[in-house]
């Protein structure tokens, strides 16, 4: 009887110990932790990441919005896909910048099995979230992907392109940050787009100091490559701070004691649960 | 749009199915257990499936057994609204031996899958149909008893594409 007892103290603590409203939150985002999902629900999610419905049903969970991966196809068309290649995940095959989207559109995730949930493209993404109801002023950190080797001037021209038609034409300004790789996509942008949000995405310590000298709006890195002094020294100079890979409960705990402005994470109802 | 020609193949299927399960009561004997209840984890159903067998005794050693299940894999759609998806595998399945046996089945799964339409831009509900078979291993003594499978359930998916897949499982009959 004594062990039950025992067990159902260790119980009660165990899951009281992470309560709404535990952590001291000091950011540059109004001091509260930006929470997105990881492509929509993350990776073991049952909605394949990046999916409409994946991306739905993340925002229609309360969240503050979500992660999605895109890449460019052949033709110029922005794709919301994470991987290079299109064998394995789906019903397709071959590699997504080398193809034109008249050969992705209709592709299929292989799983959940028998779902049957397509390969959009971002326009196709973004007209879902237009028309949605309820989920209105979210924000969209679009993770631009780019595998091809030989992305030359006129295919980041494209790129560019297409990402301004979509943020212009959805009135996305404000709701969107870019998350951008290399010094080139990141220059442009900054350049030609003041008014676009832009998060680094490369080795932390060289992102922290592209953010800052170059005075952009944040930096995005995995919680198992920054430290919180990190994050401390990139609010003291004006940098925000993005963590991913959040893939369990205590690793959610983990990136909130770090104190970030948002957190991508694969553990999206368990986030919610915690800080909202 | 299904073409004609495989809307009447499907239905073909369907009625075989159902002839299956209930056109062979006149081979049946007394002392066979002549239902099976189990829980299949993979297979036919998707990732999981409640099942019902009718077992009749076609020979010595030989078996028939349609069966009918019932899954589901997301009962909220993504706009977190009740509406479930519905996955019922309804299939024949020949099993020869006594307590251990060799399986081979047949079957459709009928799905009715809640997914974003381009055209409504909104949740809609699909009904699809998926062609599966069933090859494997089978204990279950003809009297009754304790039920357990393991099988290689190959589905042809959207009566489309080829998918491997398998399954196990348990159950009971009586």
């Amino acid at each position: 009887m004594k062990r039950f007892g025992y067990l159902f103290l260790i119980f009660v603590f165990s899951n009281s110990s992470c309560k709404k409203g535990e952590f001291e939150i000091s950011n540059l985002n109004g001091n509260k932790i930006g929470i997105l999902g990881h492509g929509g629900m993350g990776i073991s999610s049952t909605y394949p990441m990046n999916s409409v419905e994946s991306i739905l049903n993340c925002l229609y969970l309360d969240s503050d919005g979500t992660e999605i991966d895109v890449q460019m196809t052949g033709d110029g068309v922005l794709v919301a896909f994470h991987d290079e290649n299109l064998d394995g995940r789906t019903n397709g095959s071959g590699i997504v910048h080398q193809m034109n989207w008249s050969e992705i559109s209709g592709v299929q995730y292989n799983s959940p099995i028998m779902q049957g949930y397509e390969v959009r493209s971002l326009r196709a993404l973004f007209t879902a979230l237009e028309n949605a109801d309820k989920i209105k002023g979210r924000r969209f950190s679009l993770d631009c992907k780019n595998f091809d080797g030989n992305f030359g001037p006129e295919s980041l021209e494209k790129y560019c392109n297409a990402l301004y038609e979509i943020i212009d034409e959805f009135n996305a300004v404000d709701n969107v940050i870019l998350e951008l790789q290399s010094d080139v996509f990141i220059d442009k942008v900054r350049t030609e787009r003041p008014d676009l949000t832009i998060f680094v995405f490369q080795d932390v310590e060289k992102a922290l100091e592209k953010a800052i000298n170059d005075q952009l709006d944040g930096v995005v890195a995995s919680i198992d490559n920054i430290t919180k002094e990190q994050i401390t020294y990139a609010h003291a100079h004006n940098v925000m701070v993005t963590l991913f890979n959040t893939q369990s409960k205590q690793r959610n705990i983990d990136a909130i004691e770090m104190n970030p402005d948002f957190i991508e994470t694969d553990r999206l109802e368990h986030l919610i649960s915690v800080l909202k | 749009m299904i073409p004609p020609l495989k809307k009447f193949l499907l239905l073909l299927r369907i009625i075989l199915c159902l002839f299956a399960f209930g056109g062979l009561t006149f081979s049946q004997t007394d002392s066979v257990a002549k239902h099976s209840i189990y829980v299949n984890g993979a297979g036919p159903g998707g990732y999981w499936s409640l099942n019902y067998a009718h077992n009749f005794q076609l020979g010595n050693a030989l078996y028939l057994s349609p069966s009918v299940g019932f899954s589901t894999l997301h009962l909220r759609d993504f706009t977190r609204t009740f509406n479930p998806d519905i996955i019922f595998p309804v299939g024949v399945h020949f099993t020869y031996g006594n307590k251990h046996r060799a399986e081979f089945g047949v079957g459709e799964t009928f799905s009715s899958v809640v997914r974003y339409d381009a055209g409504s831009l909104g949740a809609k509900r699909f009904l699809e149909l998926h062609t599966y078979f069933v090859f494997g291993y089978r204990y279950q003594p003809p009297l009754g008893g304790i039920l357990l499978r393991a099988f290689y359930s190959p589905i042809l998916e959207f009566n489309q594409r080829y998918r491997h897949w398998g399954g196990i499982s348990i159950g009971y009959s009586f």
